[in-house]
């Protein structure tokens, strides 16, 4: 079984899938490539319809809310809406796809540098995406409660809605920097590596 | 006739010629490139989904093929990066075809039903041992399984040729035994 003819011969005489004209691939690779952008085009457009709905809901409760604290929290997580879908389509994207046809070793360096782009992108997120929601979640929270405080006492179970945000906040931060990163560093090392542990 | 209209008119024509080359491409490598999928995705689905964007990654790169290497070299390495980064995006490789996944091919060739059966089995021990190499040494294997020279295959996967001869006594081994210890479990 190990000459080598033996195995070239098993090789090449594997029944195949069923095969397509040039024509048909042609047309499939079309659809293809115009299914690709439509569904950027759509993600970056729920992007930014969520960051519009979020920040037009906060903007109305700055407006409408009437203690200041409550109203300076609201308007940061405005805020924090907007740059999050700005900071996600000026630094998101990262470098371009590596091209296929260059040589192994320098595609294999493209993809080292595209998986250390959102490594960087997840190390930070605490920075870009968790910081401005949950200061200001909790700026409008301590406002609310403040508001609140004039009228009754405050007892531990107003302590459940911060609590609430902080542990679901943790948990984003904990699935990015943590469970996400650690993943991307393991694929980035078998690159590295060459591929020979990759099996 | 305006500028605006020649410069849609050359766009037209690079275009169909493109598309051209890219069928009469497709056409001459497809059966290598079912092969290659086969060592990279046991389940027919998955042969098909990375053997178009196999299909994909060459149409994109058309336009900048300007015959610095072989048309071979550059299907193959398309193929092999590709391959590569979609084995690290799905997760696909190493799965072990199940058994009697493919229909084999008794007719060929007028043997018997029993020796293609001999066959068939053998192709399918040796398919789930190149699914289970490390990726580059499924490259170096599969390459020179198409009958590609040490020279191309190291144009293709960056290994010397040297290294090449070396893996490939290596990798012949461990699929003989892997072949083996199949063989000896049914």
């Amino acid at each position: 079984m190990s000459q080598p003819e033996e195995l070239e011969d098993l090789w090449k005489s594997q029944p195949l899938d069923k095969s397509l004209k040039g024509d048909e691939m042609r047309s499939v690779v079309l659809k293809k490539i115009s299914a690709f952008d439509r569904t950027i085009r759509m993600r970056n457009l729920r992007e930014t319809v969520t960051a519009v709905a979020v920040a037009a809901f906060f903007l109305y409760l700055a407006w409408s809310q009437r203690n200041g604290i409550a109203r300076l929290g609201s308007g940061i997580v405005a805020a924090g809406a907007v740059w999050i879908v700005y900071y996600l389509r000026r630094f998101g994207t990262g470098p371009a796809e590596p091209s296929p046809d260059q040589p192994a070793e320098s595609f294999r360096r493209a993809l080292v540098m595209k998986y250390e782009h959102q490594i960087r992108l997840l190390r930070k997120v605490k920075l870009w995406y968790l910081l401005p929601m949950y200061v200001g979640l909790i700026t409008n929270t301590a406002g609310l409660l403040q508001q609140e405080a004039q009228t009754r006492r405050l007892t531990l179970l107003d302590a459940i809605a911060p609590l609430i945000y902080t542990l679901i906040f943790a948990g984003v931060w904990w699935l990015n920097e943590v469970y996400a990163v650690r993943k991307l560093e393991h694929t980035r090392s078998q690159i590295l590596a060459g591929f020979d542990d990759a099996a | 006739m305006t500028t605006k209209r020649i410069e849609a008119d050359r766009m037209d024509t690079g275009e169909a010629a493109r598309g051209d080359r890219f069928s009469r491409l497709f056409e001459s490598y497809q059966a290598a490139l079912r092969r290659l999928v086969g060592a990279y995705a046991s389940n027919p689905a998955d042969r098909e989904d990375l053997l178009q964007e196999i299909a994909v990654g060459i149409w994109q790169s058309l336009p900048g093929f300007r015959g610095d290497s072989s048309e071979r070299t550059w299907i193959y390495r398309i193929a092999h990066n590709i391959a590569i980064r979609s084995s690290l995006r799905n997760r696909v490789r190493n799965a072990r075809e199940p058994l009697l996944a493919t229909p084999f091919d008794a007719a060929s060739g007028g043997v018997s039903a029993e020796d293609a059966l001999v066959d068939d089995e053998r192709r399918r021990a040796l398919m789930s041992a190149i699914r289970n190499l490390p990726v580059l040494d499924r490259q170096v294997v599969t390459l020179h399984l198409e009958g590609l020279s040490a020279a191309e295959i190291e144009a293709i996967t960056g290994v010397s040729q040297g290294a090449v001869a070396t893996r490939l006594t290596r990798i012949r081994q461990k699929l003989a035994e892997q072949i083996q210890a199949e063989g000896a479990d049914r």
